[in-house]
């Protein structure tokens, strides 16, 4: 059974995805195209019928962007700012927190008496895990929940700006206030000097290789997510 | 007969003023009256249309409103502000004139057609 509303949703987002078009373009043109639903309703065509030809009417959705985007050029540069620096600052984060948590776990590894080749691998597997775990969430919420747009509408208001980058700052603020702090002053009381240092040759060993991996791993990601020219598809 | 692309794509913007002279609109409606007037023949990519309003807007020819209308839905309206007015006069001036230089020439040639 056809149903109409889902395809007019179906429709939205195959243009929202374009980068051309604004949320409130799509809006604009969702109500157009349910005036012609309306419209072709009373020639009695079926829902079916009538989403078809208005979306044809409208014309399809790579063509359309193309001529948004030459008027939204100025509002297509803000977007893409804006998901530079939130990359940039999510990144931070995400550095602060498999710093402390990676801290945290090795303090715990060597109180509990592990040797020093056991903390680099925990140091190392913590990091790979709260970076995997961060990466995991932001992938489910905005590639595949949708929520980039909600953050950018957000964004778009002072208030909401504010709120987004200050909420952000606040965070990376608490994790490293964990991480040069709180967690180094208890693995301080609690883990003999011994072993203290070889807590910390092994952070050492485990932040080598992940300075050196994280980048390859984001060269191979730039790659693999590089856009593809919207204009050849299905042409 | 149809209208040539080029000629649609030139007479978009004197078009979309001269209708939004009459009154406030919106886009379905304003391609709905460009059908009237042209019986059919200038045939618009509906979507088109609104890349078109946009630049009018960000040149403040015109200016446009988010409302509820009639049916329960939102809508954005349109409406002529005075330098649209004035560019419509301009534009208006500017196509007689190409008309009227047309139809002289072709007055001069009459067996061409």
């Amino acid at each position: 059974m056809f149903d109409l509303n889902e395809a007019v949703a179906g429709w939205r987002k195959s243009l929202t995805q374009q980068e051309g078009c604004r949320v409130a373009d799509v809006e604009e043109m969702e109500s157009h195209l349910r005036d012609e639903v309306e419209h072709l309703r009373a020639a009695n065509l079926s829902d079916e019928e009538t989403f078809l030809v208005a979306t044809h009417r409208l014309g399809d959705a790579t063509s359309l962007a193309r001529e948004f985007a030459k008027v939204n050029r100025g509002a297509i540069w803000g977007y893409r700012l804006f998901w530079i620096a939130a990359g940039l600052l999510v990144y931070a984060l995400m550095d602060s927190l498999a710093g402390v948590v990676s801290l945290a776990c090795v303090t715990a590894a060597a109180i509990s008496g592990s040797g020093s080749h056991g903390l680099t691998m925990v140091s190392f597997a913590a990091r790979a895990l709260t970076f995997g775990g961060v990466l995991f969430l932001l992938y489910k919420g905005i590639i595949q929940g949708g929520c980039g747009a909600k953050f950018y509408a957000l964004a778009a208001k002072p208030w909401g700006a504010v709120l987004l980058v200050g909420g952000i700052l606040v965070l990376i603020l608490l994790s490293g206030f964990l991480h040069v702090f709180i967690v180094p002053i208890a693995a301080f009381r609690l883990v003999e000097v011994e072993r203290y240092a070889h807590m910390s040759e092994s952070a050492f060993y485990a932040s080598m290789v992940w300075s050196v991996l994280v980048p390859l791993l984001l060269a191979v990601l730039m790659i693999k997510l590089r856009p593809r020219k919207t204009g050849e598809v299905g042409e | 007969m149809a209208i040539s692309k080029d000629l649609v794509a030139a007479s978009a913007t004197p078009l979309v003023l001269s209708i939004l002279s009459q009154g406030e609109s919106y886009g379905y409606a304003i391609i709905k009256r460009v059908r009237e007037l042209s019986a059919g023949r200038i045939q618009w990519s509906d979507g088109m249309l609104y890349p078109v309003l946009h630049r009018l807007e960000h040149r403040g020819l015109i200016q446009s409103q988010w409302r509820v209308s009639e049916t329960g839905r939102k809508r954005k309206y349109y409406r002529l502000k005075k330098k649209g007015a004035e560019a419509l006069k301009k534009q208006q001036s500017q196509w007689v004139l190409v008309y009227s230089a047309l139809k002289t020439s072709w007055e001069d040639q009459p067996c061409l057609t």
